[in-house]
């Protein structure tokens, strides 16, 4: 923490989360008050439905791409992280979402570590 | 002629061949970014920002320069052509851009409103070449509570115009604040909420926050529902607007480059603001107001032209005071300081082949956006009508390779994507992002202030209040927080965001 005449590690993140705190309680005030106004502002805007199922897949297949980069490699994982994209989402054919991953990820691999040298790990594949 | 020393010695480093490169690839990629709705100029700087980081800094900030404004000659394409802004700075020129489009005016509008941006740009690297150092120099005498208190200031007016609640905008500050402060105490060394997991020990990365917050959560939010897409019908003739067009534009253009520079210096404005007031402005000059909305060329000339000058104007404080005014700046301040300069009132000094060769490539960029932005158009087009459910997984994929080659960590990849969550969830409950960048940035610098100023004043926090260029400052940003609370329900920002919708 430190003192007033030398403010240590401490002093900055407590003065903020001071401030943090009276905030929430303001902003909770607040939404109990307009609770009414809220109800009517949420009311649907679209009629379409909503699709967290989407939500779910992307955020996944994200997470599995961090995750098995090291392991598999950067063609391997782009070229799966593709092709679920594009099957699941918006369905295609399997030519088509095949083709279009298979472009992506020899592409963007010559792209980025060949011609940028970025040092995107190769894995498995070993090249 | 000190100033024309200086120009042409910035010349000479933005003509070097490999920074003639980099801008170009700057403004090539702004334009692109401009032109695709969904990803905008803080997520594309912040992808592009580790592809920067082998190249000398003068390159880098040309190139994430060219990125910031080379989107706001793109932005206008898609707003005229199929009524979708690229880019919030564009959602004005709808109105009129696409009625233009649907007479049959496309090529006009497209043209005013690439020259209107080149006219605007051009007078505004005079305005900043002669801004810059006079405001650098001012700012010499600044210690740091007066530091502390302008960055106070230039928070209050972006949490006064961000959308949503003022008490939400405050919250995102400070949020964005305690996310700075992660990581080894800069002035003592000791680890702050690092919980000992390694890839905190040095903080959480910008890059990976901007992209989850602006790039990842756009890509949830548009494949929550089935997506539709406009398909262009409209043909593009005739590119040169003729002599009658230049006669009602150029007074709009004039005025929206003042306003638009002068709003861009101001910190908080950032470059949507002024493109709704040059619209309101030349409205309400015009003799026909009630045409406005069918398709007025005025209505394109103006704006246009305001957010080209403004996005050269944000880059005023910036470079004079280290200060940055928005998401975009805050990004390129975070370049500046990744290559390893001081941002400040010295930097012009100590690295004039910074100042002057990115106001000497603002110049270049300029030029190569008019010559390249006209024949690229039906290339655009073309981006325009690739299938979203080809363009998201592409874009996830930039996100990804963004986040990961800033440190070649794949655990910043799971950063990422926990911030693009936290972004989604924001944008549903109308929390605004850009406060939460802004303050993530200053964040370390106001901390050092602070503590600063508290040691030179022997612990006394009536510092702030007792040195008058603080004082004013501090008082200022006060009354623009509290304002609202004052004066019911009259703020700008209501009226302008209403016009948004």
């Amino acid at each position: 923490m430190g003192e007033m005449r030398d403010p240590g590690a401490g002093f900055f993140p407590l003065l903020i989360g001071l401030v943090t705190g009276l905030l929430a309680l303001i902003a909770l005030v607040q939404s109990l008050r307009e609770k009414k106004e809220i109800n009517e502002a949420t009311a649907p805007r679209s009629t379409e439905p909503f699709r967290w199922w989407n939500l779910v897949v992307i955020s996944a297949a994200l997470i599995a791409y961090a995750l098995t980069l090291t392991t598999l490699g950067f063609v391997i994982n782009t070229f799966l992280f593709m092709l679920i994209l594009l099957k699941v989402i918006e369905p295609q054919t399997w030519k088509k979402a095949v083709l279009a991953s298979l472009i992506t990820a020899v592409t963007s691999d010559l792209f980025f570590n060949v011609l940028l040298g970025a040092q995107i790990p190769s894995g498995i594949l070993g090249f | 002629m000190d100033i024309l020393r200086d120009l042409m010695f910035g010349f000479s480093v933005a003509m070097l061949p490999m920074n003639l490169l980099y801008c170009f690839i700057g403004v090539l990629v702004g334009t692109l970014i401009g032109v695709l709705p969904g990803i905008g100029p803080p997520a594309a700087l912040s992808l592009l920002l580790p592809a920067t980081f082998h190249v000398p800094p003068v390159s880098a900030v040309i190139l994430l320069a060219g990125i910031m404004y080379g989107a706001m000659y793109g932005g206008s394409t898609t707003s005229i052509l199929v009524n979708i802004p690229g880019e919030a700075a564009s959602v004005v020129t709808c109105l009129d851009g696409y009625r233009m489009a649907l007479q049959g005016r496309a090529g006009a509008a497209l043209g005013i409103s690439a020259f209107g941006s080149f006219i605007a740009g051009t007078a505004s690297i005079f305005l900043l070449i002669f801004l810059a150092p006079t405001l650098a120099q001012f700012a010499l005498r600044f210690g740091p509570p007066e530091y502390f208190s302008l960055m106070i200031l230039g928070l209050s007016i972006l949490v006064y115009l961000a959308k949503g609640s003022i008490v939400n905008a405050l919250i995102m500050v400070c949020f964005g604040l305690l996310l700075g402060t992660v990581g080894l105490d800069p002035m003592t060394g000791v680890p702050r909420f690092v919980y000992k997991i390694t890839t905190l020990m040095d903080g959480i990365g910008l890059v990976q926050i901007v992209i989850g917050l602006f790039g990842v959560s756009e890509v949830f939010l548009n494949v929550e529902r089935t997506f539709k897409q406009e398909i262009l019908k409209t043909k593009i003739r005739g590119l040169l607007p003729n002599r009658e067009d230049w006669r009602r534009s150029i007074g709009p253009i004039g005025r929206g480059t003042v306003i638009g520079f002068f709003l861009g210096v101001i910190p908080g404005m950032s470059v949507v603001i002024p493109t709704f007031i040059s619209y309101t402005l030349e409205k309400r000059l015009s003799k026909h107001p009630e045409k406005f909305g069918t398709g007025m060329i005025e209505g394109v000339a103006g704006p246009e032209a305001a957010n080209n000058a403004a996005s050269c104007g944000t880059l005023v404080p910036m470079l004079s005071l280290g200060i940055p005014t928005g998401a975009a700046t805050a990004l390129l301040l975070g370049a500046l300081m990744i290559h390893g300069l001081r941002p400040g009132p010295l930097l012009i000094t100590e690295s004039p082949e910074v100042f002057w060769g990115v106001v000497a490539s603002l110049y270049v960029g300029n030029v190569m956006l008019l010559i390249l932005n006209l024949p690229l158009i039906p290339l655009w087009v073309k981006i325009l009508k690739i299938p979203y459910h080809y363009l998201f997984p592409l874009i996830l994929l930039f996100c990804i390779i963004g986040s990961y080659t800033t440190n070649n960590n794949p655990y910043d990849i799971i950063i990422m994507i926990i911030f693009g969550v936290i972004g989604y969830v924001m944008r549903k409950l109308d929390y605004e992002a850009a406060p939460l960048v802004l303050a993530l940035v200053l964040g370390p610098i106001m901390e050092n202030a602070v503590r600063r100023s508290l040691v030179i004043s022997d612990g006394d926090f009536t510092v702030f209040f007792t040195r008058p260029i603080s004082a004013f400052f501090l008082i200022a940003g006060l009354l623009i927080l509290f304002s609202p609370l004052l004066l019911k329900k009259t703020r700008v920002s209501a009226e302008l965001r209403a016009g948004e919708e």
